[in-house]
């Protein structure tokens, strides 16, 4: 599943980001997004704007579309 | 001198610890892009200068700020760097710390915010981590100086000799590679295992560095090679992976982590409220509504009428008398009174309204509403091919545009940001103000909040239009892409925030002293002289010659006076011109009796038609300056002059025309 199929506020783990646009994938890297990272779903901005990932200790926005290219897994 | 590069993540307090450490100000911004330009400071103690470059995550760019920091590592000589690592986000930070260490050169680690990790659980053993990374390592909390004194000291003592480069290992198909591409290279100054890696990442400016040193078809053949052997995987994924999974073994043998990480509280419920899903966009407007409301109305407006009372009153006698007593000609008692304290001082009377306005920019670049900003208005700029992001330098434009043009730098698409830089002019800067003050105060007394708002409204409005234009013709882009990082919300610190807006407002006072001082001085030099000789009648001067020449063209968008003619051209050279330029051709002693002869000349639909003009008739010559800078093009720069005129000759031509037809 993707993280598009997820409900706010729940746990996942990242499992695959090979179906992102390569500068956002080396964005989200940099930020310390990757394969096995825990993030939790936050919230979405309406009308189908951007929403937010929320790691640890880190908040990063990102958009819907590019949300969906991210697969997951619950932990 | 002994120079220094400062290097770092974004939102790590970065330009805090340049601050601190150089005792000069620089802006400090909890957005991702604030330091746009290189900096230099000098520092504490003679030691030597201090470069401050852009907040950037690695050094193979994706943004133009990390270019311009890549491009500084290329090209300038340093003697060693600080590379300040936020400590309650390691793992993130230290990615870039460890290309830093592979390029070889002395480096001091400042590891910053230890009272924040600490707080979160995060225990970091200091001396181990230097070891472990072979630079030296020192704690600092750079909001409070704590740690500064260690971390100079440590500056000082670095010599060539302190720190060797680090050499990971990538594994043998890529060590074959870096080996075969280091042969091929000639001698360089810089680490040629550095530059062979970043080239098998990719790093597009070591390849174009490289490039003018060596064919690039060898190199390139080496790197298919290692590519080969990796399984399908991608050099730059790999190269990548290894990097990681150094820094997870350092932090592992470094750090402890203590109690699971406290989520910040208040943070997360300022989140819940500015980027609430149906709230967070009219509460982002109602803030914007009461920044003009402070600006003009409640607190700009009476200080700004105060100040005019002074210039015009105790000032202007106080100047004639001293004038009286030193027995001066007329020609020096009018430059002064006439050109000088009407000019200049026309213009300073708005000093408090541009103050307050940088004063809020300020506080919502410190605070990190600008970030939650730039998420809430991303799907709108989606709709016209820009980025949330681009919204930022819009903000900032509002003060002025220059900085505007320059922010530009963290929109990574460089159509998306050539766009936002070409548009940003029609955000209406500080500059403008004057000009709607004065008229705005003149003919919609009672309504002057809502006109003035309606004169940034038509600014965004048309911006939007034309990214909508540009991004679907001539500069169509491919896949657009937006990454935010939401830091943590702070309270801005009221000494930061009064230096800050100090350093925004103090190029308006600068520009009155300097531009404006000689604008009006040759302002009222031409409307002195005319083809008849000196002290005419301002009818018969050159301004007046010149401004009949203009006035038919302005005719059909309502002010065909040469009054309004010379106002116009001579605020090419800064807007503020403008009112400079019209207390002059007017002869008046204060902004009141100003306001009383525009009201004579114009009518309320044709002063509205003028200050839209204003706004859109072309950037300032500063603004056009660092456009050439930014987008690298003598012929975008040409289009940002030209799409103005045209614009504003068209909106206004469409106000005068459809506002007379409707009775107004």
């Amino acid at each position: 599943m993707n993280l598009f199929d997820i409900k706010e506020g729940e746990k996942v783990t990242i499992i695959s980001m090979n179906g992102l646009h390569d500068s956002v994938r080396r964005r989200l890297q940099h930020l310390g997004l990757m394969e096995g990272s825990e993030i939790c779903y936050q919230c979405k901005v309406p009308f189908g704007g951007p929403c937010i990932l929320a790691t640890e200790n880190q908040k990063i926005g990102i958009r819907r579309k590019d949300a969906a290219c991210i697969q997951v897994r619950k932990s | 001198m002994i120079t220094y590069a400062l290097f770092g993540n974004p939102n790590t307090g970065k330009t805090s610890l340049f601050n601190q450490l150089t005792g000069s100000y620089q802006t400090v911004g909890n957005w991702a892009g604030v330091t746009v330009e290189k900096k230099i400071g000098k520092l504490k103690g003679n030691q030597g200068e201090l470069i401050d470059l852009p907040g950037i995550y690695t050094l193979n760019p994706l943004s133009e700020d990390e270019t311009v920091a890549m491009n500084f590592l290329l090209q300038e000589s340093f003697e060693g760097a600080v590379n300040i690592v936020d400590a309650s986000h390691l793992e993130k930070n230290l990615r870039l710390t460890v290309q830093l260490l592979e390029f070889g050169r002395p480096l001091v680690i400042g590891l910053n915010m230890i009272d924040v990790a600490r707080r979160r659980g995060i225990h970091i053993d200091v001396v181990k981590l230097g070891k472990e990374l072979g630079a030296p390592v020192i704690p600092i909390i750079a909001r409070s100086g704590q740690g500064l004194d260690q971390l100079q000291t440590s500056l000082a003592q670095l010599s060539d000799k302190s720190n060797r480069a680090l050499k990971l290992n990538y594994g043998d198909a890529v060590e074959q590679a870096i080996e075969n591409i280091e042969a091929n290279i000639p001698d360089d100054t810089h680490n040629r295992r550095w530059l062979a890696l970043q080239f098998l990442e990719g790093n597009p400016i070591v390849e174009k560095y490289l490039s003018e040193k060596v064919s690039l078809d060898d190199l390139n053949s080496f790197k298919q090679q290692a590519e080969k052997l990796l399984n399908g995987r991608s050099l730059y994924q790999h190269i990548q992976t290894v990097r990681h999974q150094y820094v997870q073994d350092v932090i592992r043998n470094t750090v402890q982590q203590g109690d699971t990480a406290h989520k910040i509280p208040l943070s997360e419920l300022l989140d819940h409220v500015f980027t609430h899903r149906i709230f967070g966009i009219p509460i982002f407007l109602g803030l914007m509504f009461l920044i003009f409301q402070f600006t003009f109305d409640w607190l700009g407006t009476p200080l700004s009428d105060a100040l005019d009372t002074f210039f015009a009153g105790p000032l202007t006698g106080w100047l004639e008398g001293l004038l009286g007593a030193m027995d001066t000609t007329v020609f020096i008692h009018r430059l002064i009174i006439d050109g000088i304290v009407a000019g200049v001082g026309g213009v300073l009377v708005f000093v408090p309204q541009i103050f307050i306005l940088f004063f809020f920019i300020s506080m919502i670049e410190d605070s990190g509403y600008m970030a939650r900003v730039a998420l809430l208005m991303d799907r709108m700029m989606e709709k016209i091919g820009l980025n949330g992001k681009a919204f930022i330098p819009m903000i900032i434009g509002f003060g002025c545009n220059v900085p505007a043009v320059m922010a530009t730098r963290s929109i990574e698409q460089p159509k998306e940001r050539l766009i936002t830089m070409l548009l940003s002019p029609l955000m209406s800067c500080s500059a403008r103000l004057p000009v709607y003050a004065l008229f705005a105060g003149a003919f919609f007394a009672e309504n002057q909040g809502i006109v003035v708002l309606s004169l940034y409204v038509l600014g965004i409005v048309l911006a939007f239009a034309l990214a909508k234009l540009l991004s679907s013709t001539i500069l169509r882009n491919e896949g657009s892409f937006f990454v935010v990082e939401l830091p943590p919300y702070h309270a801005p610190q009221v000494r930061s925030l009064i230096r800050s807006t100090w350093e925004k407002g103090k190029g308006f006072i600068k520009k009155a002293g300097t531009i404006i001082f000689a604008g009006t001085v040759f302002i009222w030099l031409l409307s002195y002289s005319g083809p008849t000789g000196m002290d005419v009648s301002i009818d018969e001067s050159f301004l007046a010659v010149a401004g009949q020449w203009i006035a038919p063209l302005l005719a059909p968008i309502g002010f065909g006076t040469w009054e309004a003619g010379v106002a116009l051209m001579t605020g090419a050279l800064a807007k503020e011109v403008i009112i400079s330029t019209m207390n002059i051709i007017y002869f008046v002693p204060d902004v009141d009796t100003l306001k009383g002869v525009i009201m004579a000349s114009f009518t309320s639909l044709q002063a509205y038609s003028f200050m839209a003009f204003v706004l859109l008739y072309m950037p300032c010559i500063a603004t056009v300056a660092v456009i050439r800078k930014e987008s690298h093009s003598l012929k975008w720069t040409l289009f940002s002059l030209v799409y103005g005129l045209v614009l504003a000759y068209l909106v206004s031509l469409v106000i005068y025309q459809v506002g007379q037809l409707l009775g107004f």
